[in-house]
């Protein structure tokens, strides 16, 4: 389908095609995938070259862990294929970008395990569409002795968490979740029930 | 759609209120989502709300699907947005078990296929608190599933007729011999007109039948009389999901994962 500038002229179809491409990124409506078009032909052409190399690269050399299902160039991926400190846990996350927050916070010393997702019922994502059944694989070797279930503390998050809970629980696996209550720079005030509930169940000594 | 132009049903000012329970949500954007409520006042709405799913958002913890919450909404241009948020009810047990919550949520993607935006219905919406409350308080979640259900078919105008057969109108007291239900017919048959109704028709036992009567007649009041027999509940299950999957022409997408659910961990 040709674009009403297309139509008059206006607009080289070559453009208007990496215009609807950026408007299928993420959080990319029709204008800013318009402004990164002519960003992209405005800006020296090696700038563009090395932007278009990276994407290529990424769809070359990037591949899921066997182990643990992160994205990766090599498999096992790095954490895998070296002994880390404590072999015996398991953070299982939803997606690749938690796992770079459990590693921010310099706190987790072991494996993780990721999903890829999580059940969202409403929208036909099952049980069979994420990384689950590896998970379980996992586990029957008998090396692991805790399963950190760190899924967001969302509904789809404690759907996930409990299903995964009742999976896995049968296999003689410790399974936690991570704390929840009020995060920090929060205000108790604007806090719902259920948080202020969860941060007075898991208080600690002080 | 929700759309730039006041509907009929809100009011015209530049923000308006609402009870509502939250029936879903989508991601949008880096810490957005959009909302898809029910509320007393202004039935099913639309609306974001904005830096929800970070963990100082003020709103996150209030907005969650199967929440009933007070909302102040803001008229926007193409979507309402939501600035401010109090739960008032969470039903916190009927998030503790996965097969309690995806009844619940079950529940919630009925009442969203069914309804249309901007279209007030109090009496649907105090249903469904109502099944919530009992969902919460430990009543056994399929019946109470089953009630929204017959609930919803009898609201939306697809009651089924029970007591007579939907073709001859022979009284169902009076019939013997196995008797079915036709999808098409919206209704019971005897098996003497069922000959003639073959596509969408099934069998249905006289168990089934009063379970449903008493569904209809007295909606989760009934849940906890029906019957406890397994394959008697499987059945009503059963026949009320495909009814539901007739009339909607689309899967139930929560049933699907809850039965598959239940299949691995076991009906808890």
């Amino acid at each position: 389908m040709t674009s009403p500038s297309e139509q008059r002229g206006t607009q080289a179809e070559s453009v208007t095609r990496l215009i609807e491409a950026f408007s299928r990124l993420p959080g990319i409506g029709p204008r800013s995938a318009q402004r990164l078009a002519y960003h992209v032909i405005r800006v020296p052409q090696e700038e563009t070259r090395a932007l278009a190399n990276a994407i290529l690269s990424v769809i070359d050399t990037v591949q899921f862990c066997s182990v643990c299902q992160n994205v990766t160039q090599t498999d096992p991926c790095p954490r895998c294929a070296l002994p880390v400190e404590d072999q015996s846990i398991i953070c299982v996350v939803e997606e690749p970008l938690d796992v770079v927050a459990i590693e921010r916070s310099g706190a987790f010393r072991g494996r993780y395990h990721v999903l890829h997702g999580l059940l969202s019922p409403m929208d036909g994502i099952a049980p069979e569409n994420l990384r689950i059944r590896e998970l379980v694989e996992r586990l029957r070797g008998g090396a692991v002795r805790e399963v950190i279930i760190a899924t967001n503390p969302s509904t789809e998050g404690e759907v996930t968490a409990m299903y995964i809970q009742g999976l896995i629980s049968p296999l003689g696996v410790r399974v936690t979740r991570l704390a929840r209550g009020l995060p920090s720079g929060s205000d108790l005030e604007f806090a719902d029930a259920v948080t202020v509930a969860r941060a007075l169940e898991g208080r600690t000594e002080f | 759609m929700t759309s730039g132009h006041p509907p009929a049903t809100l009011p015209l000012s530049a923000q308006y209120r609402a009870d509502a329970i939250v029936l879903r949500h989508r991601d949008l954007g880096e810490a957005d989502r959009i909302l898809t409520l029910f509320s007393a006042e202004h039935g099913k709405l639309r609306a974001t709300a904005r830096g929800v799913r970070k963990p100082t958002s003020r709103l996150g913890g209030h907005l969650e699907p199967l929440t009933r919450a007070s909302v102040l909404i803001t008229r926007g241009r193409s979507l309402d947005v939501i600035t401010q948020a109090q739960a008032s009810e969470m039903y916190p047990h009927a998030r503790a078990s996965v097969i309690t919550l995806l009844h619940g949520l079950h529940m919630a993607e009925l009442i969203d296929r069914f309804t249309q935006e901007q279209e007030p219905q109090r009496e649907l919406f105090l249903h469904l608190v109502d099944a919530l409350r009992r969902l919460d308080a430990g009543q056994p979640p399929a019946p109470l599933a089953r009630a929204v259900e017959a609930q919803i078919l009898g609201w939306a105008g697809f009651q089924p007729v029970l007591d007579r057969c939907a073709s001859c109108g022979a009284d169902a007291a009076g019939l013997s011999g196995p008797l079915f239900f036709s999808a098409q017919l919206g209704g019971m048959l005897c098996g003497a007109c069922r000959s003639g109704q073959q596509a969408w028709t099934r069998p249905v036992s006289r168990e089934t039948l009063h379970d449903l009567t008493a569904l209809q007649r007295e909606g989760s009041d009934a849940a906890a009389r029906l019957s406890t027999r397994e394959d008697a509940a499987a059945d009503c299950e059963a026949l009320l999901r495909w009814y539901l999957i007739y009339i909607l022409e689309a899967p139930l997408e929560t049933a699907a994962v809850l039965d598959r659910t239940r299949a691995t961990l076991g009906p808890r």
